[in-house]
């Protein structure tokens, strides 16, 4: 653990991460580039699980919101990603034990189980109810635990800017 | 001359008890701005949609009239939270938000989005047949560029928001 946290302080102490830290733009706008991600990872994964727990869209097969929503996930997450992990060298000791964004990595962890757990568990009897407006309980419970862990993954992102900087909070 | 009155206006409403009362409450702002973003968030995944829709580029299997009757309700409850949400910490910070340039802009876009959806709605309800159809026309495609621009550019100000004055 030791050796870990002499690794952060590394990364934070390195040229990227001093460069981020003390330059008047990059972490704003590595941040609000970072927020527009995630607008498209949450934006659109949303309205698969709201199709799933069969609130929304239900006239739609699951397939086709599955189809029309999956590359904005994607592409967001992919983005958010790597801006995140920009940002992240910036104050990567402090981040490290900083409870919201150890929340915050926790729910998005747990979200990406659920994810698997759907794929293996679910998705493969998707003929079966890929019209139903209300489905098996095991898609339902995922389309549930989605929208749980991602508002969590927000919420918590959002203190990090209160618990960490005494700048960019509010 | 207009600056000022913003400016005193501002320093009223941080006179009052209401932000006073905020300002004591440190779970409130953050709280409040993550409802925001989740409500932005919802408002991408579904006006987006739509304009792309109109600019031709997605969801080509569904008609305007459509998207527009199944996303609307969706945008103006969205539009209400994030009123509602983005009043909360106005009232909180009035000169943070309304002295701000990065506010103002995000305003000035807000209103031109605001606009030119309202107007294409209005369209809707009268030249249905020619929004739906494909190719898309010309107004389609202006419609939805200024809208995915406009929202684009508000969520990069409202984060900037933060760090300019």
């Amino acid at each position: 653990m030791n050796g870990f946290m002499n690794f952060l302080m590394s990364v934070q102490n390195g040229p990227l991460g001093t460069y981020i830290r003390e330059s008047d733009w990059a972490f704003p706008t590595l941040e609000s580039i970072h927020v527009f991600f995630l607008t498209l990872v949450f934006g659109s994964i949303i309205l698969l699980d709201l199709r799933l727990i069969g609130l929304a869209f239900t006239d739609r097969r699951v397939s086709s919101v599955t189809r029309d929503v999956m590359n904005f996930t994607w592409w967001g997450f992919a983005g958010a990603a790597l801006s995140g992990s920009i940002l992240f060298t910036s104050y990567a000791h402090k981040y490290a034990t900083d409870p919201p964004t150890l929340i915050k990595f926790g729910a998005m962890g747990l979200a990406g189980i659920n994810m698997l757990v759907y794929e293996l568990v679910a998705h493969p009897s998707i003929s079966r109810w890929d019209d139903a407006a209300k489905t098996p309980v095991r898609v339902r419970v995922a389309g549930w635990l989605s929208i749980a862990l991602w508002l969590t993954v927000i919420f918590a992102g959002r203190w990090i800017g209160f618990t960490t900087q005494d700048q960019n909070g509010g | 001359m207009i600056n000022e009155a913003i400016q005193s206006f501002s320093t009223w409403i941080s006179t009052t008890p209401l932000s006073a009362w905020e300002g004591t409450q440190s779970w409130l702002i953050p709280n409040s701005q993550a409802i925001h973003i989740i409500s932005v968030s919802l408002l991408v995944g579904t006006i987006g949609r739509l304009d792309l829709r109109l600019l031709g580029w997605m969801g080509l299997d569904q008609t305007v009239s459509e998207m527009s009757r199944r996303y609307a309700p969706w945008m103006w409850g969205l539009l209400a939270i994030l009123f509602c949400t983005g009043l909360v910490q106005t009232i909180a910070e009035p000169t943070r938000e309304l002295m701000n340039p990065s506010f103002r802009y995000k305003m000035l876009l807000l209103a031109i989005v605001l606009g030119s959806t309202v107007w294409m709605m209005q369209q809707l309800r009268t030249k249905a047949v020619a929004w739906d159809a494909l190719p898309v026309s010309a107004a389609s495609r202006l419609v939805g560029g200024v809208s995915i621009a406009c929202w684009v550019t508000i969520v990069l100000l409202g984060r900037w928001i933060a760090y300019t004055q």
